[in-house]
């Protein structure tokens, strides 16, 4: 198990932040986009903007010509249905819009390209599938993808499952797919010389085989765009955000997408994920199998043209220390008991091993000694039970552990079968002298306290972006390269997720 | 122990090696693929009309008899179904060294060195102008998709064109015997790409140590190739055979970088990666494939038409509009 130091990644200087201005009380975070069954797109020209300060000219799709978007509009339609989206084009050459993985595509009107019809000023087409089955999907051009793809002229189409429910979501019906919150990360790269060279009409002088790219963007942003709200003003071709934010013991559905033509080693820090699905398939053995032949993964990367679903969870488990800064007598948050299971016979002060239930056996690490608390039956939790032990189990064969007992300043002692036995790191105390305030660098995510959900006393001006005491993660392409804005560093494919104290309001 | 017994025992030990040998000297006599290669120079032309020049191999009917065409990719090299030896006898029509080893199948190595100790051949080299073929055996092959290549001076010789397909099947004439998916087709697809720049120095005699190119550090390809041929308007398609049949396309990735290879917007089931059967078939939209990677792939069309293949990576040009790149329309019925 991977698990960064929070208090570290909060610290990294990045100098401004828009997201928390407002927030209602939607309890899960969905992905934006368009909503329904039939659409119409203009692919049209226009500028994106890039934190450095440039402003780029692209190609790109957009509900009306005064709304062309990098990337274009996301799609979120339902299984079952049939789509329809009619392709009007104001570009200078033909274009077309391809669905990979919606089976048969019917297109109508325009003229026949290479691919497929193709749109030209004032001759539309209509393409029309229906999405039979559930998942995350990419539409791009079909006309010189090379350069239109390169262009922008690409985005996410979300398939709902039949079953969808808002408020008990899943990303393909079946259980491991259920999920709290969704975001979306669809990476896309560009070389803005031959941005250029389109924007000046020089297009005989684009060379595709002298391809450099220098802008990696998530969802059409680079860092620290991808932090600015949905739809942020000024950012009007640019509306969609990555700002991924959860409580502990949430799951959080990515939905990652590679739109251009480069691989990004998309890397998350703060724990591993589970990959659930490739190119809009639950990874099964069989169908109906729950996705059985899903894994574990920190970096991520996505085969340009296809998609990848994980499910990240964070709950701090084996973190090694209490990260809401309890003592052992402080009452417990939910989620915090990562593994709580009750003793089934009798245990006196002096045995020396301990038989765990399989289940929780098999959920324990395999290698390492873990924390536990035992209280007794009558007691709600550690915190109320002056008679608690702290005990280390350590795997010797098996589901026999042998158990360090009276840890922490506890005594061993006799427990009765239906007493409790959690692992968890309750009170434990942060393992860091925090240094003086003069020999820190802050930073704009650092809330002034290691602990979640607390504030602590900064200087003037630091701080500021992080009202709940959450802890921020930096998420990012591991090719560390793609982290800058055309040579300038900090920037690019990058972005921070955010752990909120449990309550926090997640938009 | 009597005397009877101990000579019951001694002819059938006899018997028994009697046996073995001639099932041995049957192996090794009946059933082997047998060809001969020769590493030549060679022109192809691209789309925009120049002439790329390369090394590639070509299939001769007999040492000497230089009567087989240089292709890049060379050669394919089949095998019967449960055939498990494969001999090539090599001639060497080039100004250096080459030689053969296929990445996945199992001979003996001899690595040739140079005087200063480092490592110029991974296996023993056929001389330029050799008068004897050089012979490389393998004894047990492994059914699959494979890559056979040049093993010496890779960095140049792999890039220039020495490369090909080897098709190995299972007894039962399958791809890989118990547990392969039923399929009714196969094709072969095979990615690869040239410098322009890299090619002309090596065949002008500019490459190599104090002349004016003197490594393949700056490698940048401007062709790209499916089955060696960069697309073209109009260029036929490739028939991969009827509606509602299951076809296997056993694809190498001869680049130097990896592809992200799509097939006509449909599903592909990946059914076996560098020549190892899967447990789970993989059901993807895109068929990712890092250089000297090979995937054997299930593709069915329901209906009849003319379905894209296309590397997503976008290397579908030679420069800029017009095509010329790896893109190639697959045919299902008519």
């Amino acid at each position: 198990m991977k698990q960064s130091m929070p208090n570290k990644i909060v610290l990294y200087p990045l100098s401004f932040l828009f997201m928390f201005l407002a927030f209602s009380s939607v309890v899960n975070a969905k992905i934006v986009g368009l909503e329904g069954s039939s659409f119409q797109f203009v692919a049209t020209s226009g500028y994106i903007t890039t934190p450095e300060g440039n402003s780029v000219y692209i190609w790109g799709y957009g509900k009306d010509a005064q709304n062309v978007q990098y990337p274009g509009p996301t799609l979120i339609v339902k299984q079952g249905q049939k789509v329809t989206i009619t392709l009007y084009s104001a570009l200078a050459h033909p274009t077309s819009l391809l669905f990979p993985g919606q089976g048969e595509v019917t297109a109508q009107g325009g003229t026949r390209g290479k691919i497929t019809q193709e749109a030209t000023p004032g001759h539309p087409v209509t393409y029309s599938f229906v999405a039979s089955k559930p998942g995350t999907y990419i539409y791009y051009s079909g006309s010189d993808p090379w350069f239109q793809i390169e262009m922008g002229l690409f985005g996410a189409l979300i398939v709902r499952p039949s079953d969808y429910d808002p408020a008990s979501p899943t990303a393909y019906g079946s259980p491991i797919s259920s999920y709290d919150h969704e975001y979306l990360f669809l990476l896309s790269e560009m070389d803005a010389q031959i941005h250029k060279l389109a924007e000046e009409g020089r297009f005989n002088e684009i060379d595709n085989t002298n391809y450099f790219p220098v802008y990696w963007f998530i969802n059409g942003r680079s860092a620290p765009d991808t932090m600015a709200p949905n739809f942020a003003d000024w950012l009007p071709h640019q509306p969609y955000n990555c700002m991924p934010r959860m409580t502990p013991g949430e799951k959080m559905l990515m939905r990652l997408i590679g739109a251009g033509r480069d691989l990004h080693p998309f890397h998350f820090h703060g724990n591993h994920a589970r990959v659930i699905a490739k190119d809009g398939r639950l990874l099964n053995s069989h169908p109906g199998a729950n996705g059985d032949l899903s894994y574990f993964r920190f970096t991520i990367t996505t085969a340009p043209g296809g998609t990848t679903d994980a499910i990240f969870e964070w709950d701090g488990r084996e973190l090694g220390w209490d990260f809401y800064g309890h003592s052992m007598s402080d009452p417990h948050e939910p989620n915090e008991f990562i593994h709580t299971w009750n003793i089934d016979s009798p245990l006196p002060a002096n045995v020396m091993e301990i038989s765990v239930p399989a289940a929780i056996s098999k959920a324990l690490p395999k290698y390492r000694a873990v924390r536990c608390i035992i209280w007794s039956k009558t007691h709600q939790g550690p915190s109320t039970d002056q008679n608690r032990e702290v005990v280390l189990l350590k795997r010797k064969k098996g589901t026999i552990f042998e158990i360090i007992r009276g840890r922490e300043g506890t005594t061993a002692k006799s427990w009765n079968p239906g007493d409790f036995i959690a692992m968890t790191d309750h009170g434990k105390k942060f393992p860091v002298n925090l240094p003086e305030k003069q020999e820190i660098a802050f930073g704009g995510f650092y809330s002034g306290s290691p602990f979640l959900g607390h504030e602590g006393e900064l200087p003037p001006g630091e701080g500021g972006l992080n009202p709940f005491g959450g802890f921020f993660f930096m998420w990012h392409s591991h090719n560390e390269k793609e982290m800058v804005n055309n040579n300038i560093f900090p920037g690019g494919m990058m972005t921070m997720m955010a752990v909120e104290p449990p309550g926090t309001n997640i938009e | 122990m009597n005397n009877h017994s101990m000579l019951k025992k001694m002819a059938a030990l006899l018997v028994l090696a009697i046996l073995l040998l001639l099932l041995e000297s049957c192996h090794r006599c009946g059933y082997a693929a047998e060809y001969f290669l020769r590493a030549a120079k060679s022109n192809v032309t691209m789309p925009d009309g120049t002439q790329l020049p390369v090394w590639g191999f070509a299939k001769d009917s007999s040492f000497g008899a230089k009567d087989g065409k240089v292709t890049v990719p060379g050669p394919v090299l089949q095998l019967s179904p449960g055939d498990t030896t494969l001999i090539i006898h090599l001639d060497n029509d080039l100004s250096e060294p080459v030689s053969l080893m296929i990445p996945g199948q199992i001979s003996p190595m001899e690595p040739v060195r140079n005087p200063d100790g480092r490592i110029r051949s991974l296996t023993k080299e056929t001389p330029p102008g050799n008068n004897e073929p050089v012979d490389y055996i393998w004894n047990n092959i492994n059914p699959g998709t494979f890559i056979y290549q040049s093993a010496s001076h890779m960095a140049v010789q792999f890039q220039m064109g020495l490369f090909g397909a080897l098709i190995a099947r299972a007894e039962d004439g399958s791809a890989y015997g118990t547990g392969t998916p039923q399929y009714g087709r196969e094709q072969i697809i095979i990615l690869s790409e040239a410098d322009l720049a890299i090619h002309t120095a090596v065949a002008n005699g500019t490459f190599g140590s104090g002349k004016s190119m003197q490594s393949t550090i700056s490698y940048k390809p401007r062709y790209f190739f499916i089955n060696g041929s960069a697309y073209v308007k109009g260029q036929p398609p490739i028939d991969i055979g009827p509606p509602n049949t299951n076809i296997l396309l056993r694809i190498l990735n001869c680049c130097l970088s990896t592809r992200s290879l799509v097939t006509g917007q449909r599903y592909s089931k990946t059914i076996a990666e560098d020549g190892h059967l899967k447990k789970y078939p993989e059901e993807r939209l895109t068929i990712l494939m890092p250089p000297g990677k090979t995937k054997d792939v299930i593709v069915a069309f329901n209906e009849e038409g003319l379905f894209p293949l296309f590397d997503r990576r976008l290397a579908l040009t030679y420069k800029s509009f017009g095509g010329g790149g790896m893109f190639a329309f697959l045919r299902v019925g008519f």
